[in-house]
C-alpha cells in the first residue's frame, strides 16, 4: 500500500505540473484576446503573419488547452462538483466504497472507451491533413484534437490516483492529511 | 422485452438520478451512465459501437471549436480575480459608507453589490458563499434582524445567473443555438426589475420598523466629505467602470461577448494591480477588516510590505492563484459540459427524444400548459441541482418542445427562445432559496457564523421569494420586459 501511495503522489505531481501549463494558456488567452481587439480596433497590422481570423482560432485552441489540462487535476484537488444533500449523511467508509464503485464503474470506463476512440479521431485528422472549416484559418487541425486525448489520459490517471487513495482509506491506511483528497471538503 | 427497450431512455434518467445522489461528481455519474446505457443498447441491438464514434466530433465541435464558451473562463477569471484582489470587499465597503443614512442601507449595498458582482461571479454556490462570508458578519455585528439579513444576502447571491454578463446565459444561447449578445440584452431589464424590487421592500421595511436594521455610529467610514469622495474615487468608479465596459460593449454590439469578457479579464488584473500595489506603494493603504478565516480563504489584498518588489510578488501570486482556482471552476464546468455532451447524445440515439415528444404531446397541453409544466419541473429540479446541471441536462432533452412553443400574438415566434430563457432563469432565482431543500440555503448555512439558524434563514427568504414570484408572474404577463431592448438596440 505504501508503495502505491508514493505512486499516487507522483501522479498528483504530475498533473499539478501539467494543469499548470493548462492555467498559463488561460492567462494567454487574455493576452491574446486584448492584443486582437486592439490591433483590429486600431487598425494595427497583425504581428506574426498571422490573421485575425488565425488569431480567433487560436483563442479557442488555448480555451481547450485551458480545461483538457485541468480536469483530472481538478478532480484530485476535489473541484468536481458533487450533490451532497445524501452523502453528508454517510459514514466515512460508505463514502470510501461509493468512491470506490464510482471509479471503476463509471470513469475508467467512460476514460478508456473516450481514449479509444478520440485516439482513431485524432488519427483520421492527421491522415487526412486536416485544416480548418475557414480557409484562411489555422492548420493542424490534429494538434487541437490531441488535446482530448490528453484530457481523457490524465483523467484516467486521476482516477487511479484517487482509486488508490479510496482503497487505502477502505483498509484504514491512508494518513489523515490526505483524507480530504480523497473525499473533499469536510469529509 | 419490447417495453423494456423502449423504455431505455427513461430507465436511464432515472438511474442518473438515483447515481447523482450516490454524491460521486456529477461529470462522471453523466459520463458513466451514458456509456453505461450505450452497452446496453448495444446488448439490446438498439445501440452500435460505431456510435461511439461520433462522441469524439460531438466533444471537440461543441466545446473546443466553440469561441462563445471561450467566454466563461474569461468571466471566471475576471469575478474571481476581482473576489481575491480585495475590489470586490473595498466595493461593498464603500456602498455601506455612502448609503450609511439610508434606512437598510447595510442590505441596500449588499443588494447594489450583488447586483454589481452579478456581472461577474456566475456560480451560484460561490457566489452566495462570498456574499455571506463578506456581510454576514457584519450585519450581525451592527444587530441587523438576521432574517432580513439573510433573506437579502441569498436573494441577492443568486442574481448573478440572471443578469447579464451570466454564464448560465451564454450556455443557454449556446444549447439554444442563439447569439449570446440578444441574451444578454433580453435579460437586462428583468435582471434590474428584481434588483429594484428587492431595493423598493428593503427601504420601504426598515422605514416602517427601523428597528430591523440599526444605523450605524456616526463616526463610521471617513468623516470629511472630502474623504468620501476620494473613497469613491478608490473603491468605487473603477470596478463599475469596468463592469459597464464589459456590459456595455456588448449590449451596443462593440464586441463580441469572448473579446468583452477577456477584456474585462484584462481589466480586473489591472484593478487588482492598483489595489495591491500602486496604492500600497504610494501609502494609501486602505483600513483593516475584520476577518473571519473563512474570509482569509477566500480573500488576499493584505499589504506585505517591501516596497514595491514586495507588493508586486504578492500581486504576482494573487493573480496566479486566481487564475488557478478559475482553471478548477472552468474544469469543473466543462468535466459536466462533456458528461452531458455523451449522456445526451445515447439518449437521443436511444429514442429518448421521443418518448420525451411523445409524452408530452399525448398530455394535449398547450403551449401555455407546456411552459408551465417545464417551468415546474425546472423549480423542482432546482432544489437540489446547480443551474449548470439543470441547463446542461434539461435543455438538450427539451429543447425540441421549446422551439415549438407558440404563444401567438403574446409573444413572437423568434423570440419565444429568449423569453423562455430568461423565465427560467428567473424562475430557478426562486428554486434556489425555496425550503426545504433550497440550493442557496445549504451554501449559506454551511459559512454563515454559528448564532445563524437555518430559522433564520429560512423565515428570512419568504419575502423575497414572494418578490421573485412577481418578478416572474410580471415577466411572463409582459414579455414586452425581457424582449423591448433586444428589439430597439438590435432590432
Amino acid at each position: 500500500m505504501r508503495t502505491l501511495l508514493r505512486l499516487t503522489a507522483v501522479i498528483d505531481g504530475i498533473l499539478g505540473v501539467v494543469a499548470r501549463i493548462g492555467c498559463v494558456a488561460g492567462l494567454m488567452l487574455v493576452v491574446v484576446i486584448v492584443y486582437d481587439v486592439i490591433t483590429r480596433y486600431f487598425g494595427f497590422p497583425k504581428m506574426f503573419g498571422f490573421n485575425s481570423t488565425q488569431y480567433q482560432e487560436f483563442e479557442y485552441w488555448l480555451h481547450t488547452v485551458l480545461f483538457s489540462l485541468v480536469i483530472g487535476y481538478a478532480y484530485t484537488r476535489q473541484s468536481h462538483v458533487r450533490i451532497d444533500l445524501v452523502r453528508d449523511r454517510l459514514t466515512r467508509r460508505t463514502k470510501y466504497i461509493l468512491e470506490v464503485l464510482g471509479i471503476t464503474l463509471l470513469l475508467i470506463p467512460f476514460c478508456l472507451i473516450a481514449l479509444n476512440y478520440n485516439l482513431h479521431y485524432v488519427q483520421a485528422s492527421y491522415s487526412e491533413g486536416e485544416i480548418s472549416k475557414s480557409v484562411i484559418g489555422l492548420t493542424h487541425i490534429w494538434i487541437l484534437k490531441s488535446f482530448l486525448v490528453a484530457l481523457f489520459g490524465l483523467l484516467l490517471l486521476a482516477a487511479i490516483s484517487q482509486l488508490i487513495k479510496a482503497v487505502a482509506g477502505l483498509r484504514g491506511e491512508l494518513p489523515d492529511e490526505m483524507v480530504s483528497g480523497a473525499l473533499g471538503g469536510d469529509n | 422485452m419490447d417495453f423494456f427497450i423502449d423504455y431505455l431512455p427513461v430507465l436511464m434518467f432515472l438511474a442518473l438520478g438515483a447515481l447523482l445522489f450516490s454524491g460521486y461528481p456529477v461529470s462522471f455519474v453523466l459520463g458513466g451512465v451514458g456509456l453505461t446505457f450505450g452497452f446496453i443498447g448495444i446488448f439490446f441491438d438498439v445501440f452500435a459501437w460505431a456510435q461511439f464514434g461520433s462522441i469524439p466530433s460531438r466533444i471537440f465541435g461543441g466545446l473546443a471549436e466553440n469561441l462563445i464558451l471561450t467566454a466563461i473562463p474569461m468571466f471566471i477569471l475576471m469575478g474571481t480575480v476581482l473576489e481575491r484582489s480585495g475590489v470586490a470587499r473595498e466595493l461593498l465597503n464603500c456602498l455601506q459608507v455612502l448609503l450609511r443614512r439610508v434606512p437598510g442601507g447595510l442590505a441596500l449595498s449588499v443588494t447594489l453589490m450583488g447586483t454589481i458582482m452579478a456581472a461577474t461571479t456566475g456560480i451560484i454556490g460561490a457566489s452566495v458563499v462570498m456574499m455571506t462570508l463578506l456581510a454576514l458578519p457584519v450585519m450581525a455585528a451592527r444587530n441587523y434582524d438576521l432574517p432580513l439579513a439573510t433573506g437579502t444576502i441569498a436573494a441577492s447571491g443568486t442574481l448573478g445567473i440572471l443578469i447579464p454578463p451570466s454564464i448560465m446565459l451564454v450556455i443557454m444561447a449556446d444549447l439554444l443555438a442563439k447569439s449570446v449578445g440578444n441574451m444578454f440584452v433580453a435579460a437586462f431589464f428583468p435582471g434590474l426589475l428584481l434588483s429594484a424590487l428587492y431595493v423598493i421592500y428593503i427601504v420601504a421595511l426598515c422605514m416602517l420598523n427601523p428597528k430591523l436594521a440599526p444605523l450605524p455610529d456616526r463616526n463610521f467610514g471617513p468623516d470629511t466629505t472630502l474623504g468620501v469622495w476620494k473613497m469613491v474615487a478608490r473603491s468605487f468608479i473603477p470596478p463599475l467602470l469596468l463592469i459597464f465596459l464589459v456590459l456595455g460593449s456588448i449590449l451596443f454590439g462593440w464586441a463580441t461577448p469572448t473579446e468583452a469578457a477577456g477584456v474585462g479579464a484584462a481589466g480586473s488584473i489591472v484593478l487588482a494591480f492598483v489595489n495591491l500595489v500602486l496604492l500600497p506603494v504610494i501609502g494609501a493603504t486602505h483600513d483593516d477588516f475584520d476577518e473571519s478565516e473563512g474570509l482569509k480563504r477566500i480573500i488576499d489584498d493584505r499589504a506585505v510590505g517591501g516596497g514595491f518588489i514586495g507588493e508586486f510578488g504578492h500581486f504576482c501570486r494573487v493573480i496566479w492563484d486566481s487564475a488557478m482556482r478559475s482553471a478548477q471552476t472552468n474544469a469543473m464546468l466543462f468535466g459536466i459540459f462533456i458528461g452531458a455532451t455523451v449522456f445526451s447524445y445515447v439518449f437521443r440515439s436511444l429514442g429518448g427524444d421521443s418518448i420525451v415528444v411523445d409524452f408530452v404531446e399525448g398530455l394535449g397541453l398547450g403551449s401555455w400548459g407546456l411552459l408551465i409544466l417545464l417551468m415546474g419541473l425546472i423549480f423542482f429540479l432546482g432544489f437540489f441541482f446547480d443551474w449548470i446541471e439543470i441547463t446542461l441536462i434539461v435543455l438538450p432533452v427539451f429543447s425540441p418542445i421549446i422551439a415549438e412553443l407558440d404563444f401567438g400574438s403574446h409573444v413572437d415566434k423568434f423570440e419565444v427562445v429568449y423569453w423562455f430563457a430568461i423565465l427560467m432563469a428567473v424562475n430557478l432565482q426562486t428554486s434556489f432559496l425555496t425550503p426545504p431543500f433550497g440550493f442557496a440555503l445549504f451554501y449559506m448555512k454551511a459559512v454563515a457564523p454559528p448564532g445563524v439558524k437555518i430559522e433564520h434563514i429560512y423565515k428570512g427568504i419568504i419575502p423575497f421569494v414572494v418578490l421573485q414570484l412577481t418578478g416572474l408572474g410580471l415577466v411572463m404577463a409582459f414579455p414586452e420586459i425581457a424582449l423591448w431592448l433586444p428589439r430597439v438596440l438590435l432590432n
